[in-house]
């Protein structure tokens, strides 16, 4: 379990790198748990994939309405500028290239991109919902994860061991330890966290990581 | 949906939240550009056959 500062710090750095108007649709876990940490004036619209643009804040028991719920299942609002839509709509507007952004949990990564976050076959199947489509056509992909799993094995490797949701997707890695760009010259260590270490982020992490031109910045 | 850029002529244009979001046939997610024409020219009339 991430300490929640960690976590806080984590999901700030996330959110930094959120374009005000864009289009963005936040998968479950970590990801819907950037809706806090993105300023109301951002105009930011965010997209859930049962057929809402622009949706509202999550109500709590007493003011939901049972009738309105994201593609999590959270009970969500309306806003000035919410539109409701058909699946076929939604997963038109995901699969024209439409979503500035979708940022997505991940159980691996791998050096060239790919994402597996569906299944860990014989312990856990969540399914994949939308993301085969968020995460291949969405303008950017970026994943939030734990950088290790829970027995403290790295999740970013050379090549992902579990079976894949989409190949050659996701652009930036966000972690509690680091911020790793994906691009075509390999990984790079674009910033650490202030409580971890560059050595410590390539300790970690089962692929080449490049330090980047820059300073790495901390977060 | 299949365009790559969609540009919306618009007759008249209103304030953020008066639209019913069941009513709404495009979304926002699919629009690139508004322009607003409060004065239709006259080639926008009906046409007289």
């Amino acid at each position: 379990m991430m300490l929640l500062s960690v976590k806080n710090n984590m999901l700030k750095r996330v959110a930094r790198d959120i374009a005000s108007y864009s289009v963005v649709n936040l998968g479950m876990g970590y990801p819907l748990e950037l809706l806090p940490h993105i300023p109301d004036d951002l105009g930011v619209m965010i997209h859930s994939e049962n057929g809402i643009s622009s949706v509202g804040p999550v109500l709590g028991p007493g003011h939901a309405d049972r009738n309105l719920i994201d593609a999590g299942g959270g009970y969500v609002s309306v806003m000035p500028g919410t539109a409701f839509f058909d699946s076929a709509t939604s997963f038109a507007m995901i699969r024209s290239g439409r979503l500035d952004m979708s940022v997505l949990g991940a159980f691996e990564v791998s050096e060239q991109g790919d994402l597996a976050n569906w299944s860990i076959p014989n312990k856990f199947t969540p399914g994949m919902g939308g993301a085969v489509e968020l995460a291949q056509k969405a303008k950017r992909v970026h994943v939030i994860m734990t950088h290790c799993d829970k027995h403290g094995n790295p999740k970013i490797k050379s090549k992902c061991e579990l079976p894949l949701t989409a190949a050659h997707c996701v652009d930036r890695i966000y972690t509690d330890l680091a911020v790793i760009d994906v691009t075509p010259e390999g990984l790079i260590l674009t910033a650490v966290a202030s409580h971890s270490s560059v050595f410590e982020v390539i300790t970690l992490t089962a692929a080449t990581l490049t330090l980047p031109k820059t300073e790495v910045e901390v977060f | 949906m299949a365009a790559q850029t969609t540009i919306v002529e618009l007759e008249g244009l209103v304030e953020l939240g008066r639209l019913n979001p069941n009513h709404i046939h495009t979304p926002a997610p699919f629009i690139d550009h508004v322009v607003v024409m409060p004065n239709v020219p006259e080639v926008y009339d009906v046409v007289k056959r």
